[in-house]
């Protein structure tokens, strides 16, 4: 191999090298958690809305939701003990603040001692909301407006809530008048 | 050879599909009031309306479209096994969404004769 040759070889490999660790120093960054599924939550908790990614709410309110299913907003949620208690685990484990820290983490803020059930309802969830009325031009957002996450938030199957990865134009608009997901 | 097997299991695999549903039918009319069950009631029961409530509150019209969850939106396939061929295929996922959508619906749960008839009349579709 001439010397030139290695040159190039070198000056085109280095700059990928550093291109790389690059790319994961932002990635950490940015602190997008990563979304591990389950299938079995997926089906029992995804059949009549979005699966809200356990990342959403704390523990806390998780064992008050799951523990509350034969009146869950007004529907029956029961579900056999065994399918219980799995996902129940499967969401302590991946709750907020349980895991590692990421941009949801600021839904942590302002949390009441008594927590609300709905992640609508959460105090960083609704400063982080207060902009879409105003965008929708409408006085008010009634309950479950803001539920199907997926409507405005493209990656939202991925357990992505950015707000620079919104639908373009999200809203009503969007959805032909009404929620889907 | 091995061709020979694998398609003979895939096109066996309706044949299981099916026997889920014909031996939940059997011990279904093992309780009931041992009227043979029709599509004809299993119809009526799907359009049944209780205080402006019925099956196609969520489902729709037809079971071969698609629903919309009254209340959160979120789309549901369609019912028709002639449509979605995974319905009807899973006794424990019949039993709970029976469960739990005539208790929506009607308030109380279904008889095994209503829940008979409905299954049979869906299956047709
Ligand atoms: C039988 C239908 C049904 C099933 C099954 C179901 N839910 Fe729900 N869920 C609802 C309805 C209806 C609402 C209220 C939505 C609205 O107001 O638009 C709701 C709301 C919620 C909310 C609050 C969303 C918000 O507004 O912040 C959470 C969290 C939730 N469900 C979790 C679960 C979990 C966990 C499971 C699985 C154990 C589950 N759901 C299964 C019907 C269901
Ligand atoms: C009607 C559309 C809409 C719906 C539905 C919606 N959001 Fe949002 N969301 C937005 C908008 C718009 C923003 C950005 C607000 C801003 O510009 O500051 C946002 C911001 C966020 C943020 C902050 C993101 C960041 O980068 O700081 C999170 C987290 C979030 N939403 C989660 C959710 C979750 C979880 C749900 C479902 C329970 C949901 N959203 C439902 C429109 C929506
Ligand atoms: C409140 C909304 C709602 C109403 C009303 C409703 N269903 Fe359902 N039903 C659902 C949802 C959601 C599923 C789960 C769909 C899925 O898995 O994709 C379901 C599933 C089913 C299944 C299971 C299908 C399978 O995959 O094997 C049957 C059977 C069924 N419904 C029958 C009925 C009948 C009969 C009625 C009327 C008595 C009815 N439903 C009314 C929401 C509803």
């Amino acid at each position: 191999m001439t010397l030139i040759q290695k040159m190039t070889g070198w000056g085109l490999f280095l700059p990928i090298l550093v291109f790389a660790f690059y790319g994961v120093v932002q990635e950490v960054q940015a602190g997008n958690f990563r979304y591990i599924r389950d299938q079995t939550y997926i089906e029992e908790c995804g059949a009549c809305h979005f699966a809200y990614p356990p990342q959403l709410l704390p523990p806390l309110t998780w064992t008050a939701i799951m523990a509350g299913l034969d009146e869950h907003f007004g529907e029956n949620a029961e579900l056999d003990a065994e399918t219980s208690t799995q996902i129940l685990q499967y969401l302590h484990i991946h709750g907020l603040g349980v895991a590692p820290a990421s941009r949801m983490s600021k839904m942590m803020r302002n949390i009441p001692d008594e927590p609300p059930l709905r992640i609508t309802e959460f105090p960083a969830f609704k400063d982080a909301h207060a902009v879409v009325a105003e965008q929708l031009e409408l006085t008010a957002l009634e309950a479950g407006f803001l539920s199907p996450c997926a409507d405005c938030h493209r990656l939202a199957n991925s357990g992505i809530f950015d707000k620079e990865l919104l639908h373009p134009g999200y809203g009503p608009a969007n959805w032909g008048g009404t929620k889907s997901e | 050879m091995r061709i020979f097997f694998f398609s003979f299991l895939w096109f066996s695999l309706p044949c299981y599909a099916a026997d889920v549903l014909d031996d939940y039918l059997v011990v279904l009319a093992e309780s009931a009031e041992s009227l043979p069950f029709t599509a004809t009631r299993g119809e009526r029961i799907w359009y049944r309306q209780a205080d402006g409530r019925s099956c196609t509150s969520c489902h729709m019209d037809s079971p071969k479209g698609k629903g919309r969850h009254q209340k959160t939106g979120k789309v549901i396939e369609a019912m028709a096994p002639s449509i979605n061929s995974l319905r009807l295929t899973e006794l424990k996922k019949m039993k709970k969404w029976l469960l739990r959508n005539c208790k929506w619906t009607f308030g109380r749960e279904c008889t095994a004769q209503e829940k008979g008839d409905v299954l049979v009349w869906l299956r047709s579709q």
